[in-house]
């Protein structure tokens, strides 16, 4: 250590309360920033997860032009065909950057039981991208509890002649009166061909089995109907689809709407920050092909609004804590920092008595703040790490807003996170402190050391 | 005229400045040469201008108006970064009240100037603090902090520390004001000492009437103009 720093380091020393105050006032502050941003980025891998494989959204998703809002209306002309189908996924799947690569097709219709029919919004989705995507080591990270079914399992292919295997969110499945999966039925008498419908029989009927039948409007405007059985019920990514949502084959899907077609092709990446330069580099090739196509990610708002919408807003806010804590550091510091150097003024006008020039006398000074928010940030980065240990071993369980069911509340503080902390509050530490002091250092040397006029 | 042979010159200096709603004028056209080697003490009355004399002589303060010619140098024209190097490189500084650093030790505050000198490397530095701690008699010190010695020891320690860069112009400003009368003597002794063995130039102020006998040449000042 050279002198300079070892003089530093024992100034600390001299005013140890004063100095203790400002340290604890640096590292709560980077704690709680650190806390916070865990808490954010929490969120944040918690919101994509569902978004990219619950709402199966993915990292980049290609559309029809004008199929993003007008597939549903205009599936005729706002849908992919089973060419385009190919075309992009054969694009897709030459990016050595790209994970995993499916169709889908989105839909309404009616789930009916026999008494009653109910409207659903329904996702058609390969069974083997399905198994995938909600088996995703990210999506069991982020949000393990929205992952698996509640019951049942993940419906798989259909199989010939058989009933579509469907999993339906849990609120519908309730309000069908359907509270088993297929193979899960409790043995007892079969329900009958014509069921008692509002007698207290009905609830019994009703559970008896797993079936529902899905009735919508072809493409071409006649009605059709599938048997379907409930495979699982799950709970959806937001609250909003909790009693209406149905998943399921996507080749039974669309038998169901008579059409090859998919609403759009989505596309998962080995690494989510890769989503914008391949949506960029698909668009070209698109282009090059005269494939005329729509390309969204997850990070736009029109795709992804509840994500995107939702870490706007956190990130602004953790951005105006941010501001806050900055400048409680700035002053806790600059209060500190101008109380030493009037204590000192004397001992500033000695060092430029001796030679020492004006920025090397500020030099020595920042030194002892560089020592003091060093070591203030240190510690709170480690506060930080340790409260966030603390919480996720607590396993505390909260619910959020709009999402169905408890999540455990989980920090996920990062060293890149610290890193980006100490890089934002040392210097402000040290530009607080040239501020206090720099005043002081220019005033003549003589009247520093005005104690000694004659 | 100007002693060419004189390695401080000062001509027509004077120093005026405010305090609070007055107008000080604490020197009144001071000519003064000083010589290599020499021990001069500045004598006066408390406000007599000593001080401000002294500054002015160290690059501490700057004159009103007049010429100040250290080493050769007109310090009017240095910028404040060379003044300051010509303090570290010419001038050692002795304070009334020593102005130690009180979190470093006797060795440590008599190595802060030479921090500044590049061109001393740390062997080197270590052995003329050493070569210093023992020309004041304080060796066995050497690791003790201020606060643990009486005021006669702090002041060799300000002394050794004004003395390890090895200057050619000692400036003490009322350097035992705040000693007894038997600490007053070894420390002049000290200085006297130092003067003749090392030839350094020595220039102290003191309003003790009773030092004037034991310094070779006395400058009176009254009423910031020097006395005949």
């Amino acid at each position: 250590m050279t002198s300079t720093w070892r003089l530093a380091l024992r100034n600390l020393g001299r005013n140890k309360r004063r100095n203790a105050t400002t340290g604890f006032a640096i590292a709560f502050g980077v704690a709680g920033l650190l806390l916070l941003g865990g808490y954010a980025g929490r969120i944040e891998r918690f919101l994509r997860a569902n978004a990219v494989f619950l709402q199966h959204a993915g990292h980049v998703a290609v559309f029809k032009p004008g199929g993003l809002t007008k597939a549903a209306a205009r599936p005729l002309t706002h849908q992919l065909d089973a060419a385009e189908q190919k075309a992009v996924r054969a694009l897709l799947a030459a990016d050595p950057r790209v994970d995993l690569v499916g169709a889908w097709l989105r839909g309404v219709g009616l789930a009916g039981n026999g008494c009653r029919s109910l409207p659903f919004e329904v996702l058609g989705v390969e069974p083997a991208v399905l198994a995938k995507i909600t088996s995703h080591p990210e999506l069991m990270a982020a949000s393990p509890e929205l992952a698996a079914p509640v019951t049942g399992r993940w419906p798989g292919q259909r199989q010939d002649g058989a009933a579509v295997p469907a999993a339906l969110s849990v609120g519908l499945a309730r309000l069908l009166g359907k509270p088993h999966v297929a193979g899960k039925v409790p043995a007892g008498p079969p329900a009958p061909a014509v069921l008692d419908c509002d007698t207290d029989k009905m609830a019994a009927q009703l559970a008896a089995d797993a079936e529902v039948q899905l009735v919508a409007e072809t493409y071409d405007g006649t009605f059709a109907a599938l048997q379907g059985e409930i495979a699982a019920t799950f709970h959806t990514a937001s609250e909003a689809g909790e009693d209406g949502t149905v998943i399921a084959p996507l080749a039974a899907l669309q038998e169901l709407y008579q059409t090859d077609r998919a609403t759009y092709m989505a596309a998962f990446l080995r690494n989510a920050d890769d989503a914008a330069a391949v949506a960029a580099d698909l668009r070209a090739q698109a282009a090059r092909q005269g494939l005329k196509v729509e390309v969204h990610t997850v990070f736009d708002e029109a795709y992804a609004p509840y994500y995107v919408g939702t870490m706007a807003f956190i990130g602004s806010m953790f951005g105006f804590i941010t501001l806050l804590v900055a400048g409680v550091v700035v002053l806790t510091v600059l209060g500190a920092m101008t109380l030493t150097i009037l204590e000192r003024t004397r001992e500033v006008g000695m060092f430029r008595a001796l030679g020492f020039s004006r920025r090397q006398v500020t030099a020595l000074l920042v030194r002892e703040a560089a020592v003091l928010s060093g070591i203030a940030v240190a510690g709170g980065i480690a506060i930080g790490f340790l409260v966030a240990a603390g919480v996720n071993a607590a396993n505390i369980r909260f619910r959020p807003p709009g999402v169905p069911g408890d999540i455990q509340l989980l920090i996920w503080p990062t060293p890149a996170g610290a890193a980006t902390i100490a890089a934002v509050l040392v210097p402000l530490a040290l530009a607080a402190t040239w501020l206090a002091v720099r005043g002081k250092v220019r005033s003549p040397v003589a009247a520093l050391l005005a104690e000694h006029s004659g | 005229m100007s002693d060419t042979s004189a390695f401080i010159t000062l001509r027509g200096v004077h120093r005026r400045y405010r305090l609070g709603e007055v107008e000080v004028h604490a020197l009144r056209g001071v000519d003064l040469d000083l010589h290599q080697g020499e021990f001069t003490a500045v004598v006066g009355a408390s406000g007599s201008g000593k001080s401000t004399l002294l500054n002015i002589v160290g690059c501490i303060d700057d004159p009103s108006d007049g010429t100040v010619v250290l080493d050769g140098q007109d310090t009017a024209r240095l910028s404040d970064d060379a003044k300051s190097r010509l303090r570290n490189r010419k001038v050692g500084f002795i304070f009334q009240s020593f102005n130690l650093v009180p979190v470093l030790d006797v060795r440590e505050n008599i190595e802060l100037p030479l921090l500044l000198h590049d061109e001393v490397g740390a062997a080197e530095r270590a052995q003329r603090v050493e070569q210093a701690i023992a020309d004041v008699g304080l060796a066995e010190f050497a690791r003790h902090l201020p606060d643990k010695l009486s005021g006669g020891q702090r002041q060799r320690v300000a002394i050794a520390r004004a003395l390890v860069t090895r200057p050619a112009l000692v400036l003490a400003d009322e350097p035992t004001a705040n000693l007894d009368s038997a600490t007053t003597h070894k420390i002049v002794d000290l200085m006297i000492d130092l003067n003749q063995k090392r030839g350094v130039t020595f220039l102290f102020s003191t309003h003790d009437e009773k030092l004037m006998g034991r310094v070779a040449r006395v400058v009176r000042i009254v009423d910031g103009v020097i006395a005949p």
